[in-house]
């Protein structure tokens, strides 16, 4: 005899009991979130200097490198063994973020007058609603590269093409900076400031494509990188040296820090000019 | 013209299938940012960072020396006002000087009792303000040398690690 079903009425999925769940493990998650990582840059103190009491200071080595980056406020320079590059001449550019309307505004900080001891200016920048902003509010420290033919050309800001979703400058087949689009389409060949960065484009990171300043960390990255490969046997072939004046800020110490290390340079020791 | 007049036609029930359609979306993009190896260094208030491509976390603990706009301060511990420190000629902060050889000596101690080398160098990681000068932070790392904290580590957000 064939059986006979009995039509029952679709019954909704209780989800209640997975919502709960759901509820209270979200909650337990989100403490254990961190939306920022903090992490650490390694810094070596000078060998002969007043922070190390050393007994002996170490003999000189005549086949040392000696690589140092010196910063001051116009210009990076790289100073070896032998004879120093020439400099990278730069033009300070501050990014402030208004806590007000989140819009971030560009300055040039020798409009800025002089910086009080509370980190207020002299002639402060101001947000779209008139609100001031202070040194602490300084979001980015952006170094245009600029080309000067004397000490006495006030140069011209050089520009690079970049991706608009990443910050690397875009270097051709001889590690030389593309100026601009021209000749660049969807399914060029273009390669970053890193190792095996070679990519052809798509069609969508070629709309990306935005021509900017050029930053002088880029120029420094290749510069570096260039020496990190023609001395690679040298005994101090990893060893770097950041000089910087007294009113360098941090973070511009850090930029040069990341940019010699990411061209091979991780042992960074840091040192003061003329001090 | 009479109004239309509306009647209740069975129970309202709501629909929470968008929620958790919602709610799992919430978790999964939780668990994807979950730390689950712990963090040994927290960010300190007031402070802003500077942004490094750095990958590298920290694996030991380790001395925290903060450094913002107002204090300098050695675990927890005020020890020098940052202007005045910006102020001296001399390179070494005296404030932090005792402090840090008496955190030094007791470093010793906890190594001595656990079997460990005494004298390997002491490790501090420094937070600093990335509007900083160079010229307090060099102090600030020449007074963590002269106190035998050798290990010198600045601390950063990372980069790639951002949101």
């Amino acid at each position: 005899m064939p059986k006979k079903r009995k039509k029952e009425s679709m019954k909704d999925l209780d989800v209640l009991p997975l919502l709960n769940v759901f509820s209270v493990l979200i909650p337990v998650i989100m403490t254990n979130t961190h939306f920022q990582k903090v992490g650490i840059v390694d810094v070596a103190l000078p060998e002969r200097s007043d922070m190390v009491m050393t007994e002996e200071p170490p003999e000189p080595d005549d086949q040392a490198l000696n690589l140092t980056v010196a910063i001051t406020n116009d210009y990076l320079q790289i100073v070896a063994r032998g004879g120093m590059l020439p400099m990278v001449f730069y033009k300070e550019m501050w990014t402030f973020r208004c806590k007000s309307d989140n819009d971030t505004i560009t300055y040039d900080p020798s409009k800025l007058g002089t910086v009080k001891e509370d980190g207020t200016f002299t002639n402060p920048p101001k947000c779209k609603d008139g609100k001031e902003t202070n040194k602490y509010e300084i979001e980015t420290v952006g170094l245009w590269s600029v080309l000067k033919s004397s000490d006495t050309d006030p140069g011209t800001v050089q520009q690079s093409l970049y991706s608009s979703m990443t910050d690397s400058a875009y270097v051709d087949a001889n590690n030389e900076f593309l100026k601009d689009r021209s000749g660049i389409s969807a399914g060029s060949v273009v390669q970053t400031l890193k190792e095996s960065s070679a990519r052809k484009l798509t069609a969508e990171q070629a709309k990306e494509l935005v021509v900017r300043p050029r930053s002088a960390y880029d120029e420094l990255a290749k510069a570096l990188m260039g020496i990190h490969t023609r001395f690679i046997d040298a005994p101090d072939a990893d060893n770097i040296i950041v000089l910087a004046d007294d009113n360098t800020i941090f973070d511009k110490v850090i930029s040069v820090m990341d940019r010699a290390r990411d061209s091979g340079f991780w042992k960074i020791s840091l040192a003061k000019l003329g001090g | 013209m009479g109004r239309k007049s509306f009647k209740a036609k069975g129970e309202a029930t709501v629909s929470l299938t968008s929620m958790l359609d919602m709610f799992t979306i919430l978790l999964l993009f939780l668990i994807k940012q979950t730390d689950t190896e712990g963090n040994l260094l927290t960010q300190a208030e007031n402070l802003k960072l500077p942004i490094s491509t750095s990958l590298k976390s920290q694996a030991e603990v380790a001395l925290v020396v903060v450094v913002d706009s107002k204090a300098i301060l050695v675990d927890n511990e005020k020890v020098a006002e940052t202007p005045d420190v910006a102020k001296q000629d001399s390179l070494l902060v005296a404030g932090m000087i005792p402090v840090l050889e008496k955190k030094r000596e007791e470093e010793k101690k906890a190594a001595l009792a656990h079997g460990n080398e005494p004298d390997a160098a002491g490790r501090v990681v420094v937070q600093l303000d990335k509007n900083s000068s160079y010229d307090v932070m060099y102090k600030v790392m020449a007074s963590c040398g002269w106190a035998g904290y050798t290990n010198v580590s600045f601390a950063v957000v990372m980069k790639n690690a951002e949101s």
